[in-house]
């Protein structure tokens, strides 16, 4: 195992737990690692609560018992090793400790402690000679020890019983965000992998089309099969982009280059550009563009969310209209792609821009696509500190808003 | 004039694009490498453009992009460079192409890039753009 196993466990949180089985039972505890050293959370707090007065300002200061402390700690780690077992153990300065190891895929990585307590009353003459053997003020010694608590044998036990429970869920707590990361991490990689090559081949059948198409085979039935040729290498090559594109922003690697946009324009140019493939379904495609102040925003990012909303509409929409309309919403704008088409049930509204989800009532025949449109697009909003809003119900058509805010000249 | 010098290691891609450009009455030569490429260029055959992949054995589109912007016999050659690396758009323009065009890329797109870069004559049966309009 070469990971560190720490940075995937939330500390602040087992610290707070930890602070609570102080309030309830009097134990307090720590998380020291193999080395004898104490945890610290995220924020550079220490992973220590409860800690006995005798223990702070005797123990742990003066330098001879502060190597007892060291020497116990360090042997208790080792006592404990690798066999997932608790232990309870006199400290040579005259308290006891108990213990439970964090043991990860065989490897002993941190020892939850509870300690600094008594199991029976202390006796005091010892003690006395302790503080006069190494220079203690003994009356302060001597009330610090009279705080420390002491707990009958089966509170020690519970007490043990806890830890070796926390000690088990921080193990599992670690290692599933690990897993987590490391498949969010894989999952990336295989898709531009396979975006990738698909590329390739794909650009070889772009090519071989596009030459069987100028060598215009006199046969129409040929015809026919090239130019089908030509439309299947499209729609792959528009499934390998959103693929490729969906795993370029979730790892937040699209970068947002803000300019003057347009809304109005840039909404009318994706109509020109949708205007062939509506009037192919025999769907009408109404504008609404007045002129816009221009939005500080990224042209190129705010055009692919809009092409996808009205691709899709036009995709989901059998007959009727798909219109487009922008409109100014106090510092934010705002474009609008409603629809006739289907609808949508308000209880898909939520699933329909998770990525590789369709609609439900969609046959794949009718509308081809992975998915990940919806998600793309949203994604993309977001990029953009804006958001994409619907509003839809089956036989009611939909309508997807596209908000968009003034955004900070720079890089986002 | 109008020449093309495709670098590709992918021959039926690198024959296919030649091809579409001997559509258009221009001249491409073909190199399976940079090596290869800059085999060609040594030779004097001097193209207008160079079409460069950028994954190849042997020398890849990068390093052989270094070696033609330290010579200063062919520093002055555009270059487009086509690629289906996912990370195209950040790792391009480091070697200042004159365009980049992302695989898989459309032959009317193909054509719209390279034929302005290269000096365009009247071909027979029609001028470039409207065999890139047919597409």
């Amino acid at each position: 195992m070469d990971f560190p196993f720490g940075e995937f466990v939330d500390w602040k949180r087992v610290k707070a737990l930890m602070r609570l089985f102080y309030d309830l039972t009097g134990f307090a505890s720590t998380v020291i690692d193999v080395s004898g050293a104490i945890l610290h959370t995220e924020d550079g707090e220490m992973m220590g609560i409860g800690w006995q007065p005798i223990c702070l300002h005797f123990h742990r200061a003066h330098p001879a018992t502060r190597g007892n402390c060291r020497r116990s700690d360090a042997d208790m780690a080792a006592a404990v090793g690798t066999g997932h077992r608790t232990m309870c153990y006199h400290c040579p300065n005259g308290l006891m400790d108990a213990v439970a190891p964090v043991v990860v895929e065989g490897r002993h990585l941190f020892n939850l402690f509870i300690g600094q307590f008594l199991l029976e009353a202390p006796d005091e003459d010892a003690f006395r000679r302790r503080a006069r053997r190494y220079g203690f003020d003994e009356s302060e010694y001597i009330a610090d020890l009279r705080r420390v608590p002491v707990f009958s044998r089966s509170h020690v036990e519970r007490g043990l019983a806890f830890l070796e429970l926390l000690a088990g869920l921080i193990v599992e707590m670690g290692q599933n965000r690990r897993r987590l990361m490391d498949l969010e991490r894989a999952k990336t990689q295989f898709l531009a992998l396979v975006s990738h090559e698909l590329r390739t081949p794909l650009q070889n059948l772009e090519i071989t089309h596009s030459l069987l198409a100028r060598a215009a085979p006199p046969d129409p039935e040929i015809a026919r099969l090239v130019a089908g040729m030509a439309a299947a290498t499209e729609r792959m090559g528009r499934v390998v982009d959103s693929i490729l594109h969906h795993s370029l922003i979730e790892t937040g690697r699209v970068a947002v280059d803000v300019a003057e946009t347009r809304l109005d324009r840039l909404a009318a140019e994706v109509v020109a550009e949708m205007g062939e493939r509506a009037a192919a379904k025999g769907l009408t495609l109404e504008m609404e563009l007045p002129p816009l102040p221009p939005l500080a925003t990224d042209p190129r990012l705010v055009r692919s969310a809009l092409l996808t909303l009205v691709d899709n509409a036009v995709k989901y929409t059998e007959r009727g209209r798909v219109r487009v309309a922008v409109s100014r919403d106090g510092e934010r704008q705002r474009c609008v792609v409603a629809d006739t088409g289907t609808g949508i049930r308000p209880e898909d509204h939520a699933r329909i821009f998770q990525p590789f989800e369709q609609g439900e009532a969609v046959s794949h025949k009718h509308a081809p696509g992975v998915g990940l449109g919806l998600t793309l697009a949203r994604m993309l909003a977001e990029r953009l500190g804006g958001s994409i809003e619907l509003a839809s119900r089956p036989g009611a058509g939909s309508v997807f808003s596209l908000i968009l805010p003034q955004l900070a000249r720079g890089p986002a | 004039m109008n020449k093309v010098l495709i670098v590709e290691d992918e021959r039926d891609m690198r024959d296919g694009l030649a091809c579409i450009l001997a559509a258009e009455g221009i001249e491409a030569r073909t190199a399976a490498d940079g090596l290869a490429a800059l085999g060609v260029l040594h030779d004097g055959w001097r193209p207008d453009v160079i079409v460069l992949d950028l994954m190849m054995p042997v020398m890849s589109g990068t390093e052989f992009r270094t070696a033609q912007l330290a010579d200063p016999g062919l520093a002055a050659i555009p270059v487009v460079v086509v690629s289906g690396r996912h990370d195209l758009a950040d790792a391009a323009p480091r070697l200042r192409p004159a365009a980049i065009l992302q695989k898989p890329f459309s032959m009317r797109a193909f054509l719209a890039t390279v034929v302005p870069l290269v000096d365009v004559p009247a071909v027979p049966g029609g001028t470039a753009l409207d065999v890139a309009a047919r597409d």
